[in-house]
């Protein structure tokens, strides 16, 4: 039992608590008024058949009176049979006088203890006769104006019709509050099960949702009580939904992405393999290279694009970073790049640092592709500016003087996968979702606008600065 | 950093331009993945290099234990003993031949590990064979200039034995600071170098250069260079890039 009590507690059961809440209660109750009711009964039969013994008494101590040597008691046969005469319990009696000694008597009765219960002019006590048999006595003490004597009249009954009497109560109060306490453990314990059965008919509703499609749960036949619970829990299925759907289609969009570049190495491959003439395969190899290219930095950036994801609350790896000497680092490794496509790359800060509170692997991340995506966009020969501030709020921009973006692409490019144009010159699409994801991990902005002389883009990071200032 | 992990046929045609030319040296490749080490080995070997190559981490050990090689291509998931276990262990045994590492997981973590454990550099998978290369290079250009070898970028050749440089094999005649600062750029041919890396590299003559002074020494080398094809070019904001062609 106790082992089973250990293993019921370790799982929390609404149901279980609610009948141990009520049906403990019930019971204590129910206990608590079946004994009082026993005691009542007890004491009024008790005070009855008291009563009834001291009219006995009483009576007795009317045939007592003063004779010539102290008192007399005159007690005919026949009154002294319909006396006595009891089904169960005869009637024990005993007259004693002071001098004169036992006057009429059918029993040794004990003598009137000190601690005796008084009753009117009479006493009450319990007693033990000579053959051990319990008696309940009522005394009745007879003065010498009286009786001629004083004379004690003492008339006593067995306790056997009493404790018959009190079995019968007991009975009497004990079988309904039994018939009581199992019919309100069942009509509880229904109520109970009956109550908790729309919290079972939603856990059925939830269970045979697939893991395909999360529908939310309606709210018909759901109580007022569970409402709240099952509307946080549509928000949330809404919520999971919505992200699987991205993920879907982020996954069905890689995919695409990847086949183009993957079709175009096979086609090239093919087309080499047929080839004889060597500076057309040397063509088709290009062709390869630059497909594979393609694929290579998709990967890339989907690997970096899961890392600011799962960067996302993360801030305990969060740090205070010099945003100018990150901007500097980053930058200084994309110079030769750049200068391969004829393209100036320079740094613009002041000697202080610009002090940011941020993940380093991922800023250097959004750094870096905001150096890499104006670089990739770039036609060549021209410039890339970065500059770092501090005021308003720590920022880095990165201006060039390529093709730039229309006003109206110009929040549309975040997304992924999306182009500010649609050559497709060996972008991705992903490396401005990348930079929009990690500054909202840090809590910062990221935006593109015009340039001062109105050619190509500038495209400016702001971050918080850390929060001692 | 980022340069190696965003390859493109641009970037690569700048590394295309010179090969380790007369610098061949023998290449251990410590490498499980065959097509990756056969690609390797034969762009290494048409720049010249005599390469080994070894699959796993043990046998890689143990043929170091008793081999020497001028530069170890190493490859971090190795079967068996890791690549930086056995980077550990060759450090620890004082072993101090150049290490470049190949990883496929381009975190902060792989890098300062491997540098840590003595790595002189490292690329991330994928990679082109020119990057590759220039990597590799660099890395055994400071190995052989820290034994004293000759050290050469395109007409630019330091015999670090005669503290002197040669431009189209004349020597040049340079100040020990001008010496110091084109030893700084040459070492680290194909990056850009910060004022604040010569000012660091500088440090021996117990007095603070200002970076004026550092632009000073830059703009008397440039002078000396004037006519050949190795020029210093300024990157604003950034630094210095040491230039051997018109690139």
């Amino acid at each position: 039992m106790a082992e089973r009590t250990i293993r019921l507690n370790a799982v929390p059961s609404l149901r279980r608590r609610l009948l141990l809440r009520l049906l403990v209660p019930l019971f204590a109750l129910f206990g608590i008024s079946g004994v009082c009711a026993y005691w009542l009964a007890v004491h009024y039969s008790s005070s009855i058949y008291d009563h009834w013994l001291y009219d006995s008494v009483n009576s007795l101590a009317l045939l007592v009176s003063p004779g010539p040597h102290g008192a007399q008691a005159d007690l005919p046969v026949a009154v002294e049979k319909v006396f006595v005469w009891d089904e169960t319990d005869p009637t024990l009696f005993n007259v004693t006088g002071a001098q004169s000694g036992v006057l009429v008597s059918n029993a040794d009765l004990p003598p009137v203890p000190d601690d005796a219960e008084r009753y009117v002019d009479g006493f009450f006590y319990d007693g033990v006769l000579a053959d051990g048999e319990r008696v309940r006595v009522a005394a009745l003490p007879l003065s010498a104006d009286r009786a001629g004597e004083p004379v004690w009249v003492k008339v006593a009954e067995t306790g056997t019709e009493r404790a018959d009497l009190i079995e019968h109560i007991f009975l009497a109060v004990l079988v309904p509050q039994l018939l009581l306490i199992t019919a309100a453990f069942f009509a509880v314990r229904r109520g109970v099960v009956d109550g908790l059965l729309p919290l079972r008919r939603l856990t059925r509703r939830l269970r045979a949702q697939g893991p395909q499609a999360l529908q939310p749960l309606a709210d018909a036949g759901v109580p007022e009580e569970v409402r709240p619970l099952t509307q946080a829990l549509n928000g949330l299925l809404g919520r999971l939904n919505a992200l699987f759907d991205t993920h879907r289609k982020f996954i069905a969009d890689t995919a695409h992405q990847l086949r183009t570049p993957l079709t175009a190495i096979k086609l090239n491959i093919e087309e080499a393999l047929a080839e004889n003439d060597i500076e057309r395969t040397h063509a088709h190899l290009l062709r390869l290279r630059a497909s594979a290219d393609r694929a290579t930095r998709l990967t890339t950036q989907l690997l970096s694009l899961a890392r600011a994801e799962s960067g996302a609350g993360l801030p305990d790896r969060f740090q205070k970073i010099d945003l100018a000497r990150l901007a500097h680092e980053c930058g200084a490794a994309w110079v030769p790049r750049a200068l391969a496509k004829q393209i100036e790359l320079s740094l613009h800060r002041d000697d202080d640092p610009v002090w940011v509170r941020g993940d380093p692997l991922l800023l250097r991340e959004a750094v870096d592709n905001l150096i890499d995506n104006a670089i990739q966009y770039h036609p060549g020969h021209g410039q890339i500016r970065l500059d770092v501030r501090a005021t308003p709020e720590p920022r880095l921009s990165v201006e060039d003087d390529g093709p730039g973006i229309a006003p109206e692409l110009r929040s549309v490019v975040f997304g992924r996968f999306q182009r500010g144009d649609q050559t497709g010159r060996g972008g991705t699409g992903l490396g401005l979702a990348i930079v929009s994801e990690i500054a909202a991990t840090h809590r910062g902005r990221v935006w593109l606008e015009d340039t001062r002389s109105g050619r190509g883009i500038r495209a400016v990071l702001e971050l918080p600065p850390p929060r001692d200032g | 950093m980022a340069f190696n992990r965003l390859s493109s046929t641009d970037a690569g045609a700048t590394f295309r331009r010179d090969h380790l030319e007369d610098e061949a040296v023998r290449i251990l490749v410590v490498e499980d993945d065959d097509t990756i080490a056969d690609a390797v080995m034969h762009g290494l070997r048409r720049s010249g290099h005599v390469t080994e190559r070894l699959a796993d981490g043990e046998s890689a050990d143990a043929t170091l234990h008793h081999e020497h090689f001028d530069a170890i291509i190493l490859d971090l998931g190795l079967p068996g003993v890791d690549g930086l276990t056995l980077l550990r262990r060759m450090r620890g045994r004082g072993d101090n031949t150049p290490v470049l590492i190949l990883s496929a997981r381009d975190t902060l973590d792989v890098r300062i590990r491997g540098l840590d454990d003595g790595a002189d550099d490292y690329i991330y998978k994928p990679f082109e064979m020119a990057e590759l290369e220039a990597r590799l290079r660099a890395v055994a250009r400071r190995a052989i200039a820290r034994s004293g070898g000759d050290v050469a970028v395109g007409p630019l050749r330091l015999k670090p034995g005669e503290r002197r440089f040669y431009l189209d094999g004349t020597p040049l005649e340079l100040s020990p600071r001008e010496y110091a600062v084109l030893e700084v750029l040459l070492l680290r041919h194909g990056q850009v170098i910060s004022k604040a890396q010569i000012q660091n590299r500088l440090s021996d003559w117990n007095e603070e250069l200002t970076e004026a002074a550092i632009e000073l020494y830059v703009h008397r080398i440039r002078r000396k260079l004037s006519g050949s094809i190795a020029t210093i070019r300024t990157v604003r904001g950034f630094g210095y890039l040491l230039q051997s062609d018109d690139g």
